[in-house]
């Protein structure tokens, strides 16, 4: 073959790749730019498109794939429809990011959903006979599947484009995604259109993943595994630009081939790349016009907030129990040999100091970083490099932990902070994707594998315990090494609150609060926000890497799965869960989210799906966390009275909701 | 006055959050007049219009529009009723040609009535007709202003709210915004007018309401309140000069 049709091949490569993006950032960049909704479940949509087809396809045979092509999208379309009506239309005019932990939690529920119906592994989903054959053009055969997959993307982005733009329906949804306000001011209902156009999303959603379903195979990962190179394309071409949705697709698509074939190291890395770079010169994307959709929201971030019921005595009170319960824990495990529930306060120990860190920028510097596992999952590798080349105290290994990512965190923080919200979630999107990717590429990162088999030392300078020695016996039982983990884990985790709390009360803190108050005022009264917002960053970044840090050194290794942005999303669900801008919040957030996941995994096999359930109903009804739950139990028309009468809440202080 | 006014405020209260901006707003605009609203910065002349569009819930008072109640409905109900409001900073759809802007505006406002083509009313805006194929961005100010108007005007509206359309204006520009105006009222159009610029407001309108911190404090018809220079000082901090 010569060099020119290998060249063209890789092109048409590219452009199958390229085609299937368009279809699904088209849907995703409409639904932004109209709703400002950030949909993460247009991944599962996409999947759920090709796994109906899947179903429908194969017992029909012969003709199957061409009602399936039709068929399945239009079920997608309605699931669409109706997730729009149920879900995502109770939150419009809240902060965007309710959409972004609603539509995660939809995640959770469609992909267990899938998973449940159709298994787990992957399936094969033959393309229809007619289309399986070779096509010789330009010298070299290709399959006709392939051209198929190319003529028939381009038309029905040219049929997008012309609904766009030559209908009726087309020009309310351009107008809508302009200035939501003013057309209903006009008399049109625009809410109506909603619903159609998140349809309409989830159907184009629906008809990429048939394509790219036949095209490889179907399976239950293939929702998350696009998902973001489709963010990456609708940041990249300008949020809610249809034209930066086609031509970001079609890019993207062509760069992955070129660089899977020509620079492998690069692939998976230089989409990120491409993205950041395009985000720091020209944060709007290449074809974004404005920040933002339509409507000027004044939906702030809903705090936690346990005031009015429970005094801060109390919830001191509180406090103190539950570390008292903690530190006695691993004797009663010892003594009724439950040690196991040991191993599940660890993980949530240092889940409850990756959300309480998540928590300095989200709930008081009101930055929405959507990619913080970067921190925990870089963190966790310092630490073990560390242990592995430079020194064997656990001290030092997670000084350079936190060392390493608050450099990152500030590094990342004085690129993306200038830019605000949707732009910041997405840039630290796409670092914690970049370094994702890139510990695969590397040796000493341990590529897919990671690296494992680290032995710790609590001290330095040989002063210290070394937990495979360590053994007291007192009594019934004998205090081992574990004891000792469990004890450093905990009095850091401790620390770390008191830290947080300390600078949360100090001028510092002070300002990050009225900045999250208001942003416009602070800066009025002089105070320089970005410089705030980055330092917090830095501070955030610092303790979450001493979270990853401390996972990795406890159980002596470290993989690519730690930097993955499922964890992002979880450590989010678990500050919302609990309470953002509270500090204990989260950390009782991540306690509950853990201690369910781990529990309902060993009783049930749909735990994903209750989770998921779970928690969309907490976005909707219960947006503080719950550390709001008493006072919400107290405002309560029905109940309220009655906790009023008892507690000898004053009237006044309850403000009535209708 | 006449008895029956089109639409007719009556004590409305509302705000924004727990922030009354206003305090019990009376007001009336008959059928076929140029009413105008007029104050300070802030006094809460776009709170009325948008209490009475419904964009903002007025917390008690009513507003009843040609003999319907209308105080709780939404904004697309109540445009749909057959009001229209040429909004402040205008807000034409900028990505839209000027054409779209007006097809849009089309779609909108009461079901039932005859409307103009759109050809017509750009026909009837010289400097729209220039420009139908162009983007709403792509027009200068005063153009976008009257973009903001033919939009309006293209759903037949029974009763058309302006809100400061001649702000930010070159004082040539304000005068064809005037004149566009007086000429709507003039072909029988009901108009309910927030206006900065004093003069051109007591010029246009018939009657007057002055409002300060979310009250009316002092109502007449126009040329009376032109005459009484020291409420035009009190409440607008401005005299006319005539
Ligand atoms: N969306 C809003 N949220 C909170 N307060 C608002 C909002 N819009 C206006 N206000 C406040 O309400 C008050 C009245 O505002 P309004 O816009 O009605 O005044 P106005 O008379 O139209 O002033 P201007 O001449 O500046 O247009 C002002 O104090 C303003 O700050
Ligand atoms: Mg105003």
């Amino acid at each position: 073959m010569s060099v020119a049709s290998a060249v063209a091949e890789q092109v048409l490569n590219g452009l199958v790749v390229g085609m299937v993006y368009v279809l699904l950032a088209a849907g995703l960049s409409i639904i932004f730019g109209v709703m400002d909704v950030i949909n993460f479940a247009h991944g599962e949509l996409f999947a759920l498109g090709a796994y109906f087809a899947f179903a429908i396809a194969g017992p029909l045979g012969g003709a199957g794939f061409w009602v399936a092509l039709v068929v399945a999208p239009l079920l997608v379309g309605v699931i669409g429809m109706a997730i729009e009506r149920l879900t995502v239309k109770r939150l419009y005019g809240r902060d965007p990011l309710y959409h972004i932990l609603l539509t995660f939690g939809l995640v959770l529920i469609i992909n267990d959903l899938i998973t449940s119906v159709w298994g787990k592994s992957a399936q094969p989903f033959p393309i229809p006979s007619v289309l399986d054959q070779p096509v010789a053009l330009f010298g070299f055969n290709y399959s006709l599947y392939n051209y198929g997959i190319i003529i028939f993307g381009s038309a029905l982005a040219l049929g997008t484009w012309l609904l766009l733009n030559r209908t009726r329906f087309g020009m309310i949804i351009r107008a809508g995604s302009e200035d939501r306000e003013m057309v209903r001011n006009l008399g049109i209902n625009i809410d109506r259109y909603y619903t159609l156009t998140f349809g309409f999303g989830a159907a184009l959603a629906g008809v990429a993943g048939i394509v790219l379903g036949a095209y490889q195979n179907v399976s239950p990962t293939m929702g998350s595994s696009v998902i973001i190179p489709a963010f990456v394309i609708v940041v990249l071409g300008g949020l809610g630009s249809f034209r930066g949705a086609v031509v970001g697709g079609l890019f993207v698509g062509l760069v992955q081939t070129f660089a899977r074939t020509y620079t492998p190291f690069l692939e998976g890395l230089i989409v990120f790349l491409l993205m950041i770079a395009v985000l720091v010169v020209r944060p709007t994307g290449l074809f974004g016009t404005s920040i933002g959709g339509g409507e000027h929201h004044d939906g702030a971030l809903l705090h936690g907030s346990g005031g009015g019921v429970l005094s801060s005595e109390t919830r001191a009170k509180i406090g103190y129990a539950a570390v008292g319960v903690l530190v006695v824990v691993p004797f009663f495990a010892e003594l009724t040999g439950v040690t196991y529930s040991v191993t599940l306060l660890e993980d949530i120990l240092i889940w409850a100091l990756f959300a309480l860190s998540l928590d300095l920028v989200l709930g008081y510097a009101g930055l929405v970083s959507l990619g913080h596992t970067l921190f925990y999952g870089v963190g966790a590798y310092a630490s073990v490099l560390t242990l592995m080349h430079v020194s064997p105290s656990v001290l030092v290994a997670l000084l350079v932990a936190v060392a390493v990512c608050a450099a990152i965190a500030w590094g990342v923080g004085y690129l993306s902070i200038r830019v605000s919200g949707v732009f910041f979630a997405m840039i630290t999107l796409g670092f914690a994707e970049l370094f994702y990717n890139a510990v695969f590429k590397f040796d000493f990162t341990g590529g897919s594998d990671g690296l494992f088999g680290v032995d710790v030392f609590y001290g330095l300078a040989g002063l210290g315990i070394d937990p495979r020695e360590f053994e007291v016996p007192l009594g019934v039982f004998t205090l081992d090494g574990g004891i000792v983990q469990y004890y450093f884990l905990l009095a850091v985790v401790v620390g770390s609150y008191l830290l947080a709390r300390r600078l949360i009360r100090a001028p510092f803190g002070t300002v990050l609060q009225s900045i999250r108050e208001s942003e416009e005022r602070a800066s009025f009264i002089g105070y320089d926000v970005t410089a705030y917002k980055r330092r917090a960053f830095v501070v955030s970044g610092g303790l979450a890497g001493l979270a990853g840090g401390l996972f990795a050194a406890n159980n002596g290794y470290v993989a690519p799965s730690f930097l993955h942005w499922i964890n992002s999303g979880e450590v989010i669900v678990m500050t919302v869960l609990g309470g953002m801008g509270t500090l204990y919040g989260p950390m009782l957030g991540a306690g509950v989210f853990v201690a369910a996941e781990d529990i309902l995994s060993s009783y049930i096999e749909q735990w994903q799906l209750v989770i998921g359930v779970l928690f969309v109903l907490f976005v909707i009804f219960v947006p503080r966390g719950l550390v709001s739950l008493p006072q919400t139990v107290a405002e309560h028309p029905m109940v309220g009275p009655v906790i009023r009468d008892r507690t000898g809440v004053k009237e006044a202080e309850v403000e009535q909701h209708d | 006055m006449s008895a029956d006014p089109l639409l007719s405020v009556r004590g409305l209260v509302s705000g924004y959050g727990s922030t009354r901006v206003l305090q019990g707003v009376d007001l009336d605009v008959p059928a076929g007049s140029v009413v105008t609203l007029i104050g300070r910065n802030g006094v809460g002349k776009t709170t009325t219009l948008r209490s009475i569009l419904g964009s903002v819930s007025p917390a008690a008072g009513s507003v009843t529009f040609d003999g319907t109640d209308i105080t709780a409905l939404s904004p697309e109900k109540t445009a749909r009723e057959g009001i229209a409001l040429v909004p402040e900073e205008r807000r034409i759809f900028p990505g839209l040609t000027v054409t779209e802007n007006i097809e849009i505006g089309r779609l909108g406002g009461r079901r039932d009535t005859a409307k103009p083509s759109v050809e017509a009313i750009v026909g009837e805006f010289e400097n729209l007709s220039r420009h139908r194929n162009s983007k709403g961005a792509a027009l200068s100010g005063g153009e976008q202003q009257m973009l903001a108007i033919a939009r309006a005007l293209v759903s037949a509206p029974d009763l058309l709210m302006l809100d400061e359309p001649t702000e930010g204006l070159a004082p040539s520009i304000v005068k064809q915004v005037q004149r566009k105006v007086e000429e709507l009222n003039d072909e029988g159009a009901t108009i309910l007018l927030v206006e900065q610029n004093v003069q051109v407001a007591l010029d246009i309108a018939d009657y007057v309401y002055i409002l300060d911190k979310g009250q009316v404090v002092h109502e007449g018809p126009s040329d009376e309140v032109a005459a009484a220079d020291e409420i035009l000082d009190r409440y607008l901090g401005v005299s006319v000069a005539d």
